[in-house]
């Protein structure tokens, strides 16, 4: 599944070929003299009907990974707003079905839609569906380059949760190596993969943080044939930004610490799981929902982190207890940090791997250096695949 | 030292190259006997799919409820290389066209995927995953110990398998009688050997195989279900078959290369190598390629040729 930012290769012509589609509608529509983006404010509803609510799910909702986070953010909504709400889900696998879902929902009186992450807005064009609101996952503008004013979006950048996991790895680790697996050469991959290399290096400044990149969200085997190759090289204890938990049976089933992500994914390979970067999307939900109850719906992006309360850092790892007590101290300060927004993973002095000074003493990164991150830092073991 | 790329590289291999190394085992049996049968990724999906089901929904100990859904998925893999059996020895069918309809019934978008809809098995881990045996406890031996002496059961099951049938085809009576019906079916046939006996129960044992194969992606490698999982392994266990000249030791040795070559990426890319990922995912299939263009245009094809009567159907009135 799907943070993909730039997809390379065959989908692009697919986005393409919908992208010329939906200029030929939006020709259709100003010839007829109407405005495709009309309508995107309130939706007049009765009092007394309930908001129809869907969530459009790429993966089974047990995947333990985008869609389980997501599916946990549903819930939410569900156990907040009750009644008042009337809510729907359905998975629907990348493709062309993605667009037929959607205008069988908007066509059924669905007012407010949240799509999961990327692959979906390279079919689904909100802008087609005025009146509605619809809530995407990391928009990148795909279909169009502006966002419509009908459509939300949220960016998870965990770069701080890693670094947290960094500082547990690198404490543990029996190898002085570490390894991280990243999804694809994405920036916010890169950031997190960064993250979790200064957190490793700031425990132990002499440790080797090898990274590997699939260029795969999806595949399980993959990711699992990636954490046999870091554990292979002499990974000592490994994490991953793909999704699904299947680098963390391969690290169970070696007896090497790992790290989860998004969701609690501990059951895969309990006795040697040390900690989780966690997800939890409900705050975001919540707000949308209320907002679209109240008729004070408005486009809005999310950057979230520790900062914002949307990722939390699990510590109830089996080998948690191996952390040293000094490690612990200077994880949950750093924490506090991250939390209160005081400090960032990216402070200086910072170096990229090819020894550039990116950053000087004193002064961090701003959020576009991060949301635009393209290197590696100093001391990590890995390239950056083209493409 | 054993974290070397090279000894990583051939342990990974072995461990790769088993679940091929198994399924082409069963598909030279069906071969000897004279049968192609072109679903091996079919039945090992088939058998990947009923074994992690069953290792999902059976209790027990780890080591019962994987031995039961190991036999399982032979079983359901066995049961649909019955429909090529009957398509192909009692209705006499053409042996590719009903090979391919099998695969493509059970394959990736077929049968296998139903199944695994049908039972919610996408995105859930396994509950019962077949763990590396530290033989002896000889796992940190040099060079030796995590090549030979830290796989999973089902490696040293298949050294056994290939060992069991290089002693059957060539050492017994019975063995005789397949090669015969293999080579020259109206000769067995005289000799009072059951042509359509030895053709069904070779084509039955090489479908189980497959199965086997099949279930290693979800019980070892993976352990999870998603639909085409063994991603083209039965076609390059074909293409072992003829490598390996019809030969179990030929079968195990080109198999551990295939292995090899799937591990290569990831153990490379984690050691700073990175080469483009496609390359990687492409590189089993160039060398399948390569190898049958070797294979057919090569200098042992006179001496070690395929069973003379492969894909011939045979009937006792020369019809």
């Amino acid at each position: 599944m799907s943070k993909h930012w730039k997809r390379a290769g065959g989908s692009s012509r697919a986005a393409g070929l919908t992208a010329t589609a939906a200029m030929l509608v939006a020709l259709v529509v100003a010839v007829f003299g109407l405005s495709a983006s009309a309508g995107a404010s309130t939706t007049g509803r009765a009092a007394s009907a309930p908001l129809k609510v869907a969530f459009l799910y790429e993966n089974a909702t047990n995947d333990l990974g985008w869609d389980t986070a997501m599916y946990e953010g549903q819930q939410g909504v569900v156990a907040k707003f009750g009644s008042k709400i009337s809510v729907t889900d359905k998975v629907v696998p990348d493709g062309p079905e993605d667009v037929t879902a959607v205008k069988s929902l908007v066509a059924a009186g669905y007012k407010l839609i949240f799509l999961t992450a990327f692959n979906q807005q390279l079919y689904v064009n909100p802008a087609k569906f005025p009146g509605v609101h619809i809530v995407q996952a990391e928009y990148v503008g795909i279909l169009d380059k502006k966002m419509p004013s009908n459509t939300s979006t949220y960016f998870t950048v965990d770069a701080d949760g890693f670094y947290l996991a960094g500082m547990a790895a690198a404490s543990v680790t029996k190898t002085g190596q570490v390894g991280i697996i990243c999804g694809e050469p994405i920036s916010d991959n890169l950031a997190e993969s960064n993250g979790f290399a200064l957190g490793a290096q700031a425990v132990n400044p002499a440790i080797k943080v090898r990274f590997t990149c699939t260029n795969n969200w999806d595949s399980v085997s993959i990711a699992q044939n990636a954490a046999r190759g870091l554990i292979n090289a002499g990974a000592g204890a490994i994490a991953f930004l793909t999704t699904g938990a299947g680098p963390g049976q391969v690290a169970a089933e070696k007896g090497i610490p790992w790290i989860g992500y998004q969701t609690q994914q501990k059951a895969v390979g309990a006795k040697s799981y040390l900690a989780g970067v966690l997800w939890n999307l409900k705050p975001l939900f919540l707000k949308d929902t209320q907002q679209a109850l109240s008729g004070t719906w408005m486009s809005h992006t999310d950057y979230v982190s520790m900062t914002e309360g949307t990722t939390s850092f699990d510590e109830s790892g089996a080998l948690w207890k191996e952390v040293p007590a000094k490690v612990k101290a200077e994880i949950a300060a750093k924490q506090k940090l991250f939390e209160s927004g005081k400090a960032t993973p990216f402070s200086g002095p910072l170096y990229a791997q090819s020894g550039k000074l990116i950053s000087k003493t004193g002064y961090a990164l701003d959020s576009t250096q991060v949301t635009d991150m393209n290197f590696l830092v100093k001391g990590v073991i890995g390239t950056i695949p083209k493409g | 030292m054993n974290r070397g790329l090279v000894i990583q590289l051939i342990a990974t291999g072995i461990f790769y190259g088993t679940p091929m190394a198994i399924a082409a085992l069963g598909e030279l049996l069906a071969e000897r006997s004279g049968v192609l049968n072109l679903g091996v990724e079919g039945m090992m999906l088939m058998g990947a799919v009923v074994a992690f089901w069953v290792s999902r929904d059976v209790s027990g100990p780890n080591g019962l409820v994987l031995i039961i859904a190991v036999l399982a998925g032979a079983a359901a893999a066995a049961a649909v290389s019955l429909i090529h059996a009957f398509m192909t020895i009692t209705l006499r069918a053409n042996q590719v066209v009903s090979g391919l309809a099998l695969t493509i019934f059970a394959g990736a978008t077929g049968l296998s995927s139903y199944v695994g809809d049908l039972a919610n098995l996408g995105g859930n881990p396994g509950r019962h995953i077949m763990n590396a045996i530290n033989v002896f406890g000889l796992k940190d031996v040099p060079i030796l110990g995590p090549i030979i002496f830290n796989q999973p059961a089902l490696v040293y099951i298949s050294w056994v398998i290939a060992f069991a049938i290089y002693w059957y085809v060539n050492k017994t009576r019975q063995g005789l009688h397949l090669r015969a019906v293999g080579e020259n079916p109206e000769a067995a046939d005289a000799m009072g050997v059951s042509v359509t006996r030895y053709r069904y129960a070779h084509v039955l044992i090489g479908g189980a195989l497959a199965g086997v194969g099949g279930s290693f992606y979800t019980l070892v490698i993976s352990s999870e279900w998603t639909d085409g999982i063994t991603s083209g392994a039965g076609w390059i266990a074909l293409a072992l078959v003829i490598l390996a000249f019809w030969r179990p030791a030929g079968v195990i040795a080109g198999a551990y290369l295939f292995g090899v070559v799937s591990a290569l990426g990831a153990n490379l890319s984690a050691r700073g190598v990175q080469l483009p990922p496609e390359v990687f995912s492409a590189l089993p299939y160039v060398l399948t390629i390569a190898v049958l263009a070797i294979v057919s245009s090569g200098w042992g094809r006179g001496r070690f040729g395929a069973p003379a009567a492969l894909g011939v159907p045979y009937a006792r009135d020369g019809g």
